[in-house]
């Protein structure tokens, strides 16, 4: 088992108008500076008073006093800082590579499997973390679209899949063809979401929205398993169309060598091993 | 007949020399292996733009470009190895005198695990060994389905087994004698004819038995049944060669007929690897566009298909000469066309007492 998550503050980035003015409202510091660094997580001494500069915020402000047109700057800057730290993940409950991959291999039983996790990212002040896995061959059928496999915090979800992001991601955003997968490579693909609010489009809980920030890390994480995807079938392919080769190669020149020393009237058939070894040591490469 | 005296052995002559040729490509490819070398073997390309008209052959011939098929290549071991099986494949039914047809050899193949993938495969592959080798597949002993027949006073001496030394007049059967295999490899005695005559179709073939053309004209007749088979064009060039015999030809008069006398005279473009399929002496002498008006033939309107074959033919290399280029304006003048049996109209003895004598005298004169 996992180790449990332990509990944390906010991430600054994405955090909205009315969250902030919850924060405000409850909060018991008395200025700026004490506020960032007690309601979010990762922000010390030093970047929050980048942040407040960057956000033209003073840092002595005391909260409460914000004026309407603060607030609003101080969302904006939210948004746009660039300097904050990434999410602490240690709220979240990723499986981790190594899970994945036993997972799928346990399920599957495929002849190649690839797995990522990518750093914790966030979303409105959320972390949250996209792990990816791709499988290919052995228990995989071909079927007519790609196998897709979709978890929420280690949740299977079943329904609605062509509204979820990683379907939009896996059948519309992924240049298959560029990893080496044709529509008739037996590849499924696992998605698992972990976060502290599953951004979730319905109360239905089915579907995942069309979130820029996850759709980005979906995307990249798949690419990275996909790179390794298309490796592994290249060097597949390169092997198949050798031993094929080879196997040309040693029907047909025992056969020359044979149907011509009857030809020549020899007795003795020529030996072909040398030049199959040439060709077998091309192989090996 | 001194001459024929000399033509004997002739047959067997050639077949040495096609024995002596298998042996050797096995041999180059034997040496090759023994040398580390991955087998390969270099043959004139047979592509359109290596086909050429030589005015001097009066055929046409491959010309320099070659190709090269080597083991080494994946994609040529296989057409190699099927090229080196038929040649050894013929070489055996050579020494052992038997024959085979083309559809023979493909299943052949199959007892070597060397199975062509369709007749056109293995048909390919007997034309690449003819190019290889320098002969045709009459010579090894692959023969396709003929009806092509001759008659007429011409001693033959059978080479194949069971036959050997067994003679046989060719006037023995009145409906002619097929020229097969064993016709095709017979050796020359005698002959009392002093000419001959191949005709296209079956029934003017017969007219002319049972009008004793063979006899007032002193006439070896063959029937080519269409366009003449190789082993019937080659028959042809052996008379005229070895018997020094001039040979006449006499189709129907249409440009397909025109083109059956061509291919005997100057061979086909398909057969360029090959020498001494044609008989370049050989004279057409009917039935001419210009019989046609000048006998007041029965006659039919020139279809679209035979306009555009008259037009291919006039840009024909072979088509040159007077006669030819003559003939073909005719057609495309009065465009009509007649029948060789379109001479019954004046009686069934017309063309061979009044036509025939007329025209050959005529073909001497040009």
């Amino acid at each position: 088992m996992p180790k449990p998550p332990s509990e944390t503050t906010p991430h600054p980035h994405g955090i909205d108008i009315e969250t902030l003015k919850r924060m405000i409202e409850a909060t018991d510091s008395k200025t700026m500076k004490e506020f960032m660094k007690k309601h979010f997580q990762r922000v010390g001494e030093k970047i929050a008073r980048r942040f407040l500069e960057f956000a033209d915020v003073g840092i002595k402000k005391n909260p409460k006093r914000l004026t309407q047109d603060e607030i609003v700057r101080l969302v904006n800057a939210l948004k746009n800082y660039d300097g904050f730290l990434p999410p602490d993940a240690s709220c979240l409950s990723p499986l981790g590579k190594d899970l994945l991959k036993t997972g799928i291999k346990k399920e599957l039983n495929p002849e190649f499997v690839a797995v990522h996790q990518r750093k914790p990212a966030a979303y409105s002040g959320f972390p949250f973390i996209v792990e990816v896995g791709v499988a290919y061959g052995g228990g995989i059928l071909k079927t007519d679209g790609i196998l897709l496999y979709r978890f929420a915090n280690r949740i299977p979800l079943l329904f609605d899949e062509a509204s979820d992001i990683s379907y939009k991601v896996v059948n519309e955003l992924m240049n298959w063809r560029h990893y080496k997968v044709t529509p008739e490579t037996p590849i499924a693909v696992f998605i698992h979401i972990c976060s502290l609010k599953i951004p979730y489009k319905t109360v239905g809980k089915e579907f995942i929205a069309d979130r820029p920030e996850v759709e980005h890390e979906i995307l990249n994480a798949l690419r990275e398993v996909a790179r390794q995807l298309a490796l592994f079938l290249s060097r597949k392919h390169h092997m198949e169309r050798e031993r094929r080769r080879l196997d040309v190669f040693s029907k047909y020149l025992p056969k020359i060598a044979s149907f011509s020393a009857k030809l020549a009237n020899r007795e003795k058939i020529p030996d072909v091993k040398k030049l199959l070894g040439s060709i077998a040591k091309y192989v090996e490469e | 007949m001194s001459k024929n005296e000399s033509s004997r052995g002739a047959v067997r002559e050639r077949k040495e020399k096609v024995l002596t040729s298998l042996q050797n490509l096995g041999e180059r490819i034997y040496r090759q292996i023994i040398a580390g070398e991955f087998p390969w073997i270099k043959m004139p390309s047979r592509s359109i733009n290596n086909i050429l008209y030589d005015q001097k052959l009066r055929q046409y011939i491959l010309g320099n470009r070659s190709v090269r098929r080597s083991s080494r290549n994946i994609r040529h071991i296989r057409p190699l190895t099927q090229l080196i099986w038929t040649a050894m494949f013929v070489n055996d039914l050579t020494r052992q005198s038997k024959t085979s047809t083309l559809r023979d050899v493909f299943y052949s193949a199959q007892a070597y695990e060397m199975s062509f993938t369709d007749q056109q495969e293995s048909d390919n592959l007997i034309t690449d060994l003819e190019t290889v080798i320098g002969y045709s597949r009459e010579d090894f002993n692959v023969f396709p389905e003929e009806r092509s027949a001759i008659f007429g006073d011409l001693t033959i001496e059978y080479t194949i087994p069971g036959y050997e030394g067994r003679r046989l007049n060719l006037t023995s059967h009145p409906d002619g004698m097929m020229i097969g295999p064993a016709l095709t490899g017979a050796e020359f005695i005698d002959c009392k004819a002093d000419k001959v005559i191949a005709i296209e179709k079956g029934g003017l073939f017969t007219r002319f038995i049972e009008e004793r053309v063979h006899i007032k004209h002193k006439a070896l007749l063959v029937h080519t049944a269409g366009q003449a088979p190789r082993a019937t064009r080659s028959f042809l060039r052996r008379l005229n060669q070895e018997l020094g015999l001039p040979v006449y030809i006499f189709t129907d008069g249409d440009p397909w007929g025109m083109h059956i006398a061509m291919v005997i005279i100057s061979g086909s473009a398909n057969a360029a690897h090959l020498r001494d399929l044609n008989t370049p002496d050989a004279k057409w002498f009917g039935v001419w566009a210009s019989d046609i008006v000048e006998y007041k033939l029965p006659s039919d309107k020139l279809t679209e298909l035979d306009i555009k074959r008259l037009h291919e033919l006039r840009k024909d290399p072979r088509y040159e000469g007077k006669i030819w280029s003559r003939e073909i304006e005719t057609f495309m003048r009065i465009k009509k066309k007649a029948e060789q049996e379109a001479f019954s109209r004046y009686g069934l003895t017309y063309i061979v007492d009044e036509y025939l004598p007329a025209k050959l005298e005529m073909a001497d004169s040009y």
